[in-house]
């Protein structure tokens, strides 16, 4: 029965092979406009960011082929050391305090019957922001003669000013500080609507069992939680490899490269100094540990089977 | 009688407060005139004046910066609905055939780094530079994968039988799409606006490269513009400032349940 119905399709189709066909393929007519604005602005970047390090492309004459000189530059760059490590701090800072800030306001949030939404809105009310305006509100909040530095000396407590932005060991810090207000928000209400999804009647069993709220967190909550933290902290560190806007806001990624960061010191690099090549060289660096990332955790699903 | 209050609602408002505080300070210090400031940088204002919003609007060329803003989101922001809305039709309804290479394709492409350096300099070389097209393409072609993908979510959730039926009487997969699919997945398009005008608002990093004579700033990086020329004039950066957020804080407040829900089904699908 099974293979006469088969027969019977395949007849129909046989019946108009053409406008059938036609029918068929003509779904790439939809797809293609797109796909056109993503292969200029993403496929064709790409290409370059593999070819570009090579040469000493200035971005203006024909580029020659230096062969794996930028490369060697570049392990050599104090600069470029200063700024991964940069790069580092900052998915390390947003892998910690951000986060489990975030994941205590969804586990206050969950519990809480009216105004959740609100909560939320007000939360992810910071990331509306400019960023060039929110670089500036705290530019003036650390600023020394305007800012919380003042009030200290006024209040007396002088000896508590720190002048943030322009201490090199707390610049970074103090961008961090301005980058998390602008954008812990989203991962609250990431996290909320993971919550919202797990599955009650086992904590409810749990508790019967007479389990205590740290065993239910970590038996049960964050097992649930896991697929979204997992996902959430994989974005967190591409995105902190990327990190660009409020540094460059705030500091330009000074005082003396204190908070540059990759991509800070390769638009500087490309835009001020014209060296396309070389910048391309270490934005390879950029690549290199976005596609580890991706291969890591791809990994880690197929090896630990998580649904994700 | 006496309401039983949630003790969780206390440190949510402290955070609220963390959150809200920096705002206001921009907004109230925008008022103040600039020897008010220097004495009373974050107090209320002792005699309010609206000078600054005055000063900064001509000196800022403010005009100039929200049509140009504007310009890049709207065209951005319709350039991306029609370009994505299609393209996630075709890889949730027609499936032609080698698709799903395209899906894997832009699965993969989601979580790459945004190569700035040649995407600078393909605009170089395209005569892109002061041009609005310049960031525009940019911006369409970078937010396609996330978009279809957002898109097609939704639109997998329309029934195969009302689209064959439609087709049964005669309706070309263009007439489909237009009848059919693109008003069913109006909320889905709608999030696509709202975060795609946002992300266009707020971009600096290839609006200031790409747009930089004075003409084609957008808000965003003219302000930077205009820090580094009145680095000392607090009153006016606040009220260039609140100028410059003033459209996406109204856009956030028309639409919060939209935002809200709009990040919420893009974190669990990502």
């Amino acid at each position: 029965m099974d293979s006469a119905h088969h027969l019977e399709s395949t007849e129909g189709r046989h019946a108009r092979p053409s406008r059938r066909r036609r029918g068929v393929w003509s779904g790439w007519l939809f797809l293609i406009p797109g796909l056109i604005f993503q292969i200029v602005a993403v496929f064709i970047p790409l290409l370059f960011t593999l070819v570009l390090p090579f040469t000493d492309w200035n971005g203006i004459s024909a580029p020659n082929f230096v062969g794996l000189s930028n490369f060697s530059e570049a392990f050599g760059d104090a600069v470029v050391r200063q700024a991964l490590g940069n790069n580092v701090e900052w998915s390390i800072f947003w892998l910690t305090i951000p986060l489990l800030l975030a994941f205590i306001l969804a586990s206050l949030l969950i519990k809480v019957r009216h105004g959740q939404t609100a909560y939320q809105a007000i939360y992810f009310s910071t990331s509306i922001i400019t960023v060039t305006v929110t670089g500036e509100i705290w530019l003036w909040i650390y600023d020394p003669f305007s800012g919380i530095n003042s009030y200290l000396q006024q209040w007396g407590l002088g000896f508590l000013q720190v002048p943030g932005l322009a201490t090199p060991s707390l610049a970074l810090l103090s961008v961090l500080f301005t980058a998390m207000w602008r954008g812990f928000g989203g991962n609250v209400i990431w996290l909320l609507a993971a919550m919202t999804q797990m599955d009650k009647s086992m904590e409810e069993a749990a508790r019967l069992d007479g389990a205590g709220w740290l065993r239910v967190l970590w038996h049960i909550h964050l097992p649930q939680l896991r697929p979204t933290v997992v996902i959430l902290s994989m974005l967190t560190i591409l995105s902190s490899f990327q990190a660009f806007d409020m540094v460059f806001v705030m500091t330009q990624g000074g005082p003396a490269h204190a908070t540059e960061t990759l991509s800070t010191y390769i638009y500087h690099l490309s835009i001020t100094n014209y060296r396309a090549g070389y910048a391309a060289a270490i934005s390879m660096l950029q690549f290199a540990i976005a596609v580890l990332l991706i291969v890591g955790y791809v990994l880690l699903r197929k090896t630990k089977g998580w649904e994700v | 009688m006496l309401r039983k209050v949630n003790w969780r609602h206390l440190p949510l408002a402290v955070v609220a407060l963390y959150a809200l505080a920096p705002m206001a300070l921009l907004a109230i210090n925008s008022f103040k005139t600039e020897t008010d400031i220097t004495y009373n940088p974050m107090g209320l204002p002792t005699q309010w004046t609206l000078q600054n919003y005055a000063d900064a609007w001509t000196q800022g060329d403010l005009a100039q910066g929200y049509i140009n803003t504007l310009l890049i989101a709207v065209a951005t922001v319709l350039l991306e609905c029609l370009v994505a809305g299609l393209a996630a039709y075709a890889l949730s309804h027609l499936n032609p055939p080698g698709s799903n290479l395209v899906t894997g394709y832009l699965f993969l492409s989601l979580s790459l780094p945004v190569a700035f350096v040649p995407l600078f300099f393909i605009d170089v070389k395209l005569g892109l530079i002061n041009n609005y097209f310049g960031v525009i393409i940019p911006y369409v072609g970078g937010g396609f994968a996330f978009n279809v993908f957002l898109l097609r979510a939704f639109m997998l959730g329309i029934s195969k039988e009302l689209v064959e039926s439609a087709r049964v009487d005669g309706a070309g997969n263009l007439a489909i799409f237009a009848r059919i699919i693109a008003p069913l997945s109006q909320p889905a398009f709608i999030i696509v606006a709202i975060f795609t005008t946002l992300g266009t608002w707020n971009e600096i990093l290839l609006a200031n490269a790409v747009l930089q004579d004075n003409r084609y700033r957008t808000l965003a990086v003219s302000y930077l513009d205009f820090q580094t020329q009145h680095s000392t004039s607090w009153s006016l950066m606040a009220a260039d400032g609140v100028m410059t957020t003033l459209p996406m804080v109204l856009l956030f407040l028309l639409m919060t349940k939209r935002f809200i829900s709009g990040l919420q089904e893009g974190g669990l699908k990502f």
